[in-house]
């Protein structure tokens, strides 16, 4: 195997993107022979009205839809049992989620424990999931979490206050309609915390050790996209143009973290989000400066090459680690992220069980620099 | 330098993500999608074998096999080739098109049949006198099993015909001769017992008129022989019939009390101790309660018989214990040739035999006789199992 041009994989759903493609969802339904749909999704995208109108097109082509709406921000191991036992009791045979990462998160477990006749705790871990769940078809309608796209599904232990990830090439979703009309509902710090974790999706693959060619076009593109149109979609959330940008970023920096996987951003950000029940967003935008300058020793070109991406050019004009760190900072503000875990409400004495949550952690295996959990407890005090 | 256990899970997980290895599948492939469709193919061959199996076996068949709608007026709609062949049909397509009715011989049969049909849901052995296609007869033996719709109705009727022509007209053969049989017995015992009646008359006769004791002597041997012969007639008669009817339940209390009737009750006291139970025997199984019971005063001397059930193993045992001199000698019970008591212990185990049951010996020589008759698991039942039988 050369190291230059390593043997990878490269796994994605069937995408269709573009604006109105969530109205194909009754005839991939109908492609995929679902007859019973169990819809997943969540009280605000309910609100907001796309739930509903997934709903209507998939009537519209004979379809039944069991409605399973009672899905947190951070979804639940009970979340998870209670939604495939309705679906078994409903006896579905296809699932739709739409919303952000959290329903299809949840859409995603769902499936797997129907088909595995187990707890969802079974399943954490890489490969574990040894029959695929039923046909998925997402709608995301956030640009961020790529849970349309990814071989992850990461489920909050609400007893333990943990995240458990399920990762599997079984997980990725069969059809992802990527729709950016439908972000355009998405309120100005949602957009910047998705976004963020796009962001940190791009970054964390390019620098992944498992990543490959085509894993990096992705990543760099994704940078690119993101760092220039995030600020505007935020500045102007009703502009589609931005949105559409956005939403293309966050697909790429999809493709590029599902193949390459994530580092030491994700671990920690698991850990905090299930700690916390905090947004997924938000805690990588706390942690994405600390961990960068953290790794950065190890792959100091890469880093450039990131910077660069961000300031949409192509050329590596070196710079150093605090270089980056400014840009990062630069940028996380003018999204008006509040950083600093301590106003999160994190204290000294939580981060040794932070830092075994974090260690435990599958993504970081992948990161460019080796973890200890020591490095992990440094991180965390200095993120405070 | 040597890695940390933390350092190889890290890797080994590491490998895992990038999926190069087994363990890592797409949902449009994995290896047990193949294993369902495997296993999907072994279904439909083993379904496929199981249905050349039947199909075979209903082709070959001897009997005819059909079903019929019975809301297209009882058309055919699935017959094997021995249905055709039984009603002279050259295939399948041809009977399925016939009328029904061009069945039988007298339509109204068919009427019949299917208003009882409606009425039990099952016939059985139906004879029915059915029409051929060229317009000949045969007698067939009709079986029925009615099929219901979701309301209860009858909509299809499965059917088995018999050809039974030939098996018929050889059972009226064999009961003709049987019945001529029966006839010529009957005159000729008749003639024989009037003939011996005369020659017992001469007899008494010439007795009283000689003194000569050597000549008494001879006259009275001879009437005893005449009085053999009466007896040995006598028997004759008596089993004519074994074998000729089929072996049926009976209540074994009411056939020992009814068979036991003509005994001369003066010399012998019977006690019955037995429990209740039906007994599946020849119809002449009477006459092997009245031989055994008649032996103890004839031959055991006996003035009590005993007669009791009790089990052994699943089998019924009953037993005959009389309180006379016994049985020394048994090497030559039950043999045909034991002339002296008749041939009563050889024709009871003949009858006894026709349905499996055993008889045996088993009394002590100077104690008294014990017979006992052994009823094998199924010829026997316990009042409670046969509780619903009809009452023979």
């Amino acid at each position: 195997m050369s190291e230059q041009f390593p043997v990878r994989k490269f796994v994605a759903p069937e995408i269709i993107l573009g604006n109105g493609s969530r109205n194909l969802v009754g005839q991939y339904a109908k492609t995929l022979h679902g007859r019973n749909v169990f819809l997943v999704s969540d009280p605000g995208i309910l609100k907001a009205g796309w739930t509903g109108e997934v709903r209507d097109e998939l009537e519209k082509q004979g379809q039944h839809v069991v409605l399973f709406d009672n899905v947190s921000p951070n979804p639940r191991i009970s979340e998870v049992a209670k939604g495939s036992q309705e679906y078994q009791d409903n006896e579905c045979d296809l699932l739709v989620a739409v919303g952000g990462g959290s329903p299809m998160d949840c859409a995603k477990a769902i499936g797997a424990v129907v088909t595995n006749r187990c707890h969802v705790l079974d399943l954490e871990g890489v490969d574990e999931v040894a029959i695929p769940g039923p046909p998925l078809i997402c709608i995301p309608t956030t640009a961020g979490s790529s849970a349309d796209i990814s071989q992850f599904a990461i489920i909050s232990d609400e007893n333990k206050r943990r995240k458990l990830g399920i990762i599997s090439k079984a997980m990725v979703p069969d059809v992802s309609l990527i729709d950016p009309e439908v972000t355009l509902t998405m309120p100005p710090n949602l957009t910047a915390e998705t976004g963020i974790d796009a962001l940190s999706h791009a970054f964390e693959s390019y620098v992944s050790n498992a990543s490959s060619h085509m894993t990096d076009m992705y990543a760099l593109e994704a940078t690119k996209m993101i760092a220039r149109y995030l600020p505007l979609a935020y500045e102007e959330p009703g502009e589609l143009r931005f949105r559409e940008k956005v939403m293309l970023g966050s697909v790429y920096a999809g493709l590029a973290f599902s193949n390459a996987s994530l580092g030491l951003v994700h671990s920690m950000a698991h850990s905090l989000g299930g700690y916390l029940d905090y947004p997924h967003g938000e805690c990588n935008a706390k942690l994405l400066e600390v961990v960068v300058a953290f790794n950065h020793s190890a792959v100091p070109e890469r880093y450039s090459t990131l910077e660069a991406a961000m300031d949409g050019s192509g050329s590596c004009a070196t710079t150093g680690l605090e270089s980056i760190r400014s840009r990062l900072r630069q940028f996380t503000e003018g999204l008006n992220m509040d950083l600093g875990l301590s106003k999160m409400g994190v204290k000294e004495d939580s981060i040794p069980y932070l830092t075994e949550n974090a260690f435990n952690d599958a993504c970081h295996v992948t990161n460019p620099r080796p973890v200890k959990r020591e490095d992990i407890a440094r991180l965390f005090h200095e993120a405070l | 330098m040597r890695r940390s256990e933390d350092e190889v899970r890290a890797e080994a997980l590491r490998q895992k993500i990038i999926g190069l290895g087994e363990t890592s599948h797409r949902k449009s492939y994995y290896p047990q999608l193949q294993e369902q469709i495997d296993e999907l193919h072994a279904t439909l061959k083993a379904l496929q074998d199981s249905e050349n199996k039947y199909r075979t076996l209903i082709e070959n068949v001897n009997v005819g096999i059909f079903r019929s709608d019975i809301k297209e007026k009882g058309r055919l709609i699935q017959a094997n080739p021995a249905m055709c062949r039984i009603l002279g049909y050259e295939d399948e397509g041809a009977i399925l098109e016939a009328d029904p009715d061009d069945f039988y011989q007298d339509p109204q049969d068919r009427r019949v049949i299917i208003a009882e049909l409606k009425k039990e849901g099952k016939i059985k052995d139906k004879k029915v006198r059915m029409r051929l296609r060229s317009g000949g007869t045969i007698l067939g033996s009709m079986t029925l099993t009615a099929l219901y719709d979701d309301k209860g109705d009858i909509s299809l009727v499965d059917g088995v015909i018999e050809d039974i022509t030939e098996k018929e007209m050889k059972e009226e053969a064999l009961r003709q001769a049987n019945k001529k049989w029966n006839l010529l017995s009957s005159i000729t015992r008749h003639d024989i017992n009037n003939q011996a009646m005369v020659l017992d008359g001469y007899l008494t006769l010439a007795m009283e008129r000689t003194n000569d004791p050597e000549v008494r002597k001879l006259l009275s041997k001879a009437r005893s022989s005449v009085q053999s012969i009466e007896r040995h007639v006598a028997f004759a008669k008596d089993y004519q019939d074994i074998g000729i009817n089929a072996p049926r339940w009976f209540d074994l209390r009411e056939s020992l009390i009814n068979a036991l009737i003509p005994l001369d009750k003066a010399s012998l006291s019977v006690k019955l101790e037995v429990d209740d139970y039906t007994i599946f025997a020849d119809p002449m199984i009477g006459k092997v309660f009245y031989n055994l019971a008649q032996n103890v005063v004839r031959h055991s001397k006996g003035s009590v018989l005993v007669i009791s059930t009790k089990e052994e193993d699943g089998h019924l045992v009953l037993s005959f214990q009389d309180n006379g001199v016994g049985i020394r000698d048994k090497s030559r019970l039950f043999m045909r040739s034991n002339s002296t008591s008749g041939f009563g212990l050889f024709l009871s185990k003949e009858i006894l035999s026709i349905t499996g049951v055993d008889i045996r010996e088993t009394g002590e020589a100077g104690k008294g006789a014990r017979f006992e008759i052994i009823f094998a698991e199924g010829q026997h039942r316990s009042s409670a199992a046969s509780q619903g039988l009809p009452k023979e």
